[in-house]
């Protein structure tokens, strides 16, 4: 399923986490911090699930606080796409690089 | 063995016959009949003429006999064919009655005296069945009735005299023992009879009769109406009334039997310089306790050289028996039995083949850790999630600080992998190498070329695995090496960074552990935790026939649902369930739900126990015989039943010649099974073996109907041996009265048997 996250900058500086359009939390102006588990319930995954992780923020605020909850989403739903082991195994013991 | 014939006719018929087929068969003729009875070598015989009895003939006949002239012919018994009508509504039927005259003129004057005062006139005129037996009672002798029956029993037209065209009821006469057996004239008769009698309880003789008028053409019944197919009955039996009498008593020991083939026998023994001969049969050693039924026993088995005071009664009695080839000959002296029953090894042990538990072990293995991993995965993916609500990660401007130093990190799990190749790896080399020694087996000599094909097909694929396991060794081994060199690089920047340069790989090092833990959760979450499919039933029984048996082994979880005894071994009551178990999200669930199990360090422990444990209690196999004869019923544990079926084992184990010498083997059988079984059991083996038993038993001397009864006496320390077949008789000797006398429950036995000529 496709999911799209916008990370939306407040007025008074509160981040809304939406999840295609549905509010999941706020990252308050007074707590820039996030719970894991927020993130985990955020996400809903299910294998084959992909996501697109959006900021709006047309007043330029704090925005390298808001690019920091940014990143780190891309970085966890980047890490979830990887592989969990990785081995080629099409390479013979001749092509072996040891 | 002797052959018999009880249905011949003299000129005493006459009044009867018409042509003058009977004209020729007078005294003055006898020798015409006595040279055709000796040269057909028929050792028993009897003249029953029509409604009539020939005195003179007997008492001449007699006199030949006792001539010595006809070294065939032993006795003749008196007879006579009665025409009688069972039912008057229905034909009449000929009646061979068999009188015990003892060869007395005084009885033969009776027999005819009385018939003569009831004579029949008219060759049609018949006797009523009241008068008939009025007759035979006023006779007052002993008596075997046949009945000729020369078809079915089902038939009750024609003319034919037979039994079943008198009444309807030919059945019912036999089965009281009233009619003690019947008389057939073609042999195809004999098979429709036996078919008849298969619902009659008990065993009747069928005996073929000549019905020879003529004597000039004996056997065939005169010059005009000859019968080629005509073959004399046999009997084991002496040439008496008495003789007859065993014989229409146990029909299945005594008529038409085969002569044994047991060429290895003890032939007889020396008493006081007195020979005994044994016959190849069945023999019973009679006697008082303490007579030396054992010695003698002993003596013929060869075993008398112990204990001490055997070996000097048989000195003392100058008892010798030619010892016959030990292989030949199998002894069981009294109590062996019993000792082998207790010590459990009455049948060879390697009858029962061991079962092989792999698969079933491998199925429960495979359900014991498929279970333990789901519950496992379970508080893994609980823990997991709820490690999450403890974690948060706060903005810092740290993170967008410029640093001097690069700390490079690795995932916590980085250099953590498995090897998926090593199992099948180590599966292959197994593989491989059991075919290589197989290929050696001789078993598979014919095959060695194909075992050698597919190791040659293995081979490639057990390479590639290794190269695919090598792959993963090297990787583990190079994450390894990366991390520890990273770790010694991370130590000295932690050693030269500023504090401020510290707190952000620190906050970096929290972000990456942040963004692991939701990962790893999420990951353990998606992941397919499927709880394993209830095992199959297995087979777990081994089958070995022998000897008429079969040898069972079969384990407590053979062709059974046992997964309620493996959760009950495995779990606490609470958790014997699946249901309750596929709920367990936490470890102390984990611990409280394994039985046994107090604290976490023991879960793998005392649940691979619990599981041997199933093992052991699954495994354990059951031993038990099965008499294939019985049915599929299995034999009973008790020292009665497993006697009586290790006797028949060991009769039918020893399949070659020889001779079975038992020491009461009626011990721990009850009456019932030695009538039933025992008995039978002898009986199946009697010309093909020489059976020697001691026995106290009456039931295995008058019903098994031995062959040879030995009875001993001892008085002093010497022995007095009385030997005979069952109805030997003479002036000092009757065989059935020494059984009557000495035996408990003797005269009753032979009472019983005999009961139906009372």
């Amino acid at each position: 399923m496709d999911k799209k996250i916008i990370l939306t900058m407040q007025d008074n500086k509160d981040i809304s986490v939406k999840v295609n359009n549905k509010e999941k939390f706020i990252i308050s102006h007074d707590n820039r911090s996030i719970n894991a588990n927020d993130i985990f319930e955020l996400l809903e995954y299910s294998s084959g699930d992909s996501y697109l992780v959006n900021i709006v923020n047309e007043k330029k605020r704090d925005v390298v606080v808001i690019q920091f909850f940014s990143e780190l989403l891309k970085d966890i739903i980047s890490k979830l796409s990887e592989p969990e082991v990785s081995i080629d195994n099409d390479i013979t013991e001749e092509e072996l690089p040891f | 063995m002797i052959k018999f014939d009880l249905h011949i006719h003299s000129v005493a018929s006459r009044y009867k016959e018409g042509k003058g087929i009977v004209d020729n068969s007078t005294i003055d003729n006898i020798n015409n009949l006595l040279e055709k009875l000796d040269e057909l070598e028929v050792g028993l015989f009897s003249i029953t003429d029509h409604n009539r009895f020939y005195v003179e003939l007997y008492h001449e006949l007699d006199v030949e006999i006792k001539s010595g002239h006809y070294k065939n012919i032993r006795g003749l018994v008196a007879g006579v064919e009665f025409d009688v009508k069972m039912d008057m509504q229905m034909a009449s039927c000929h009646i061979i009655t068999i009188f015990n005259a003892q060869n007395e003129i005084a009885n033969y004057s009776k027999i005819k005296e009385t018939i003569d005062q009831y004579k029949l006139e008219s060759k049609t005129d018949s006797y009523s069945r009241e008068m008939f037996e009025r007759i035979l009672k006023e006779i007052g002798l002993d008596v075997i009735l046949i009945a000729c029956q020369r078809s079915g029993l089902d038939r009750h037209e024609g003319k034919h005299n037979s039994l079943s065209e008198s009444t309807m009821d030919s059945e019912d006469l036999i089965m009281t023992g009233y009619i003690n057996a019947l008389e057939f004239q073609r042999p195809n008769v004999e098979g429709i009879l036996r078919n008849n009698l298969k619902t009659v309880p008990r065993n009747v003789m069928l005996v073929m009769g000549s019905d020879c008028h003529d004597w000039s053409v004996y056997p065939n019944h005169d010059k005009t109406n000859g019968n080629s197919q005509f073959a004399h009955s046999r009997a084991k039996i002496l040439p008496s009334f008495k003789g007859l009498l065993m014989a229409v008593t146990s029909p299945e020991t005594r008529i038409n039997q085969q002569v044994s083939k047991n060429s290895s026998y003890i032939k007889s023994f020396m008493i006081e310089d007195k020979k005994i001969p044994l016959v190849n049969g069945i023999i019973a050693i009679i006697g008082e306790n303490g007579s030396g039924k054992s010695t003698l026993l002993k003596l013929l088995g060869n075993k008398a050289g112990s204990p001490k005071y055997v070996k000097e009664i048989v000195i003392h009695n100058k008892l010798i028996c030619e010892a016959i080839d030990p292989s030949k000959l199998l002894f069981i002296e009294q109590g062996a039995i019993i000792k082998r029953f207790d010590n459990n090894d009455l049948f060879p042990k390697e009858n029962f083949m061991p079962i092989v538990h792999d698969r079933f072990k491998d199925i429960y293995n495979t359900f014991a850790s498929g279970i333990m991993n789901y519950i496992k995965t379970r508080i893994k993916i609980k823990d997991a999630i709820e490690q999450l609500s403890t974690m948060n990660l706060e903005y810092s401007e740290l993170i967008n600080s410029s640093t001097y130093f690069i700390h490079v990190d690795t995932e916590p799990n980085y250099a953590n992998i498995s090897n998926r190749h090593k199992v099948h790896k180590e599966e292959l080399v197994d593989l491989i190498e059991k075919l290589n020694a197989i290929q050696e087996d001789d078993y598979y000599k014919q095959y060695k070329h194909q075992l050698s094909e597919v190791i040659r097909i293995l081979e490639p694929i057990l390479k590639d695995v290794i190269t695919l396991f090598n792959i993963v060794e090297i990787e583990k081994r190079t994450k390894n090496t990366i991390v520890s060199s990273l770790n010694t690089y991370n130590r000295k920047i932690d050693m030269a960074a500023t504090s401020k340069e510290n707190d952000q790989i620190d906050l970096l090092r929290h972000r990456e552990n942040f963004i692991f833990h939701i990962v790893d959760a999420i990951r353990q979450h998606s992941k397919n935790n499927i709880f394993p499919d209830n095992p199959i039933i297995v087979d777990g029984s081994s089958k070995v026939p022998d000897c008429g048996f079969s040898f069972n082994s079969e384990a407590n979880y053979h062709g059974k649902n046992v997964l309620n005894v493996f959760l009950s071994k495995m779990f606490t009551q609470n958790y014997s369930n699946i249901e309750s178990l596929k709920k367990i999200t936490d470890t102390q669930s984990l611990i409280n739900a394994i039985k046994g199990c107090t604290c976490n360090e023991q879960v793998e422990e005392v649940y691979e126990n619990n599981l041997n444990s199933f093992f052991n209690e699954m495994c354990t196999c059951r031993n038990y015989i099965v008499d294939i004869s019985q049915g599929e019923e299995s034999l009973g544990n008790t020292l009665g039943e497993l006697s009586l079926a290790y006797l028949k084992y060991i009769t039918e184990n020893k399949k070659e010649d020889g001779a079975f010498l038992i020491d009461q083997p009626e011990d721990h059988i009850s009456n019932n099974n030695i009538s039933k079984k025992l008995i039978t059991y002898f009986n199946s083996v009697r010309n093909k073996k020489q059976i020697i038993i001691v026995t106290h038993n009456p039931l295995l001397v008058v019903n098994q109907d031995v062959d040879q009864v030995i009875f001993v006496n001892k008085f002093n320390d010497k022995i007095k041996i009385i030997s005979g077949c069952l109805e030997y008789e003479n002036d000092s000797i009757n065989i059935l009265e020494l059984i009557a006398e000495n035996m408990d429950g003797g005269k009753a036995s032979i009472e019983k048997r005999l009961k139906v000529y009372g």
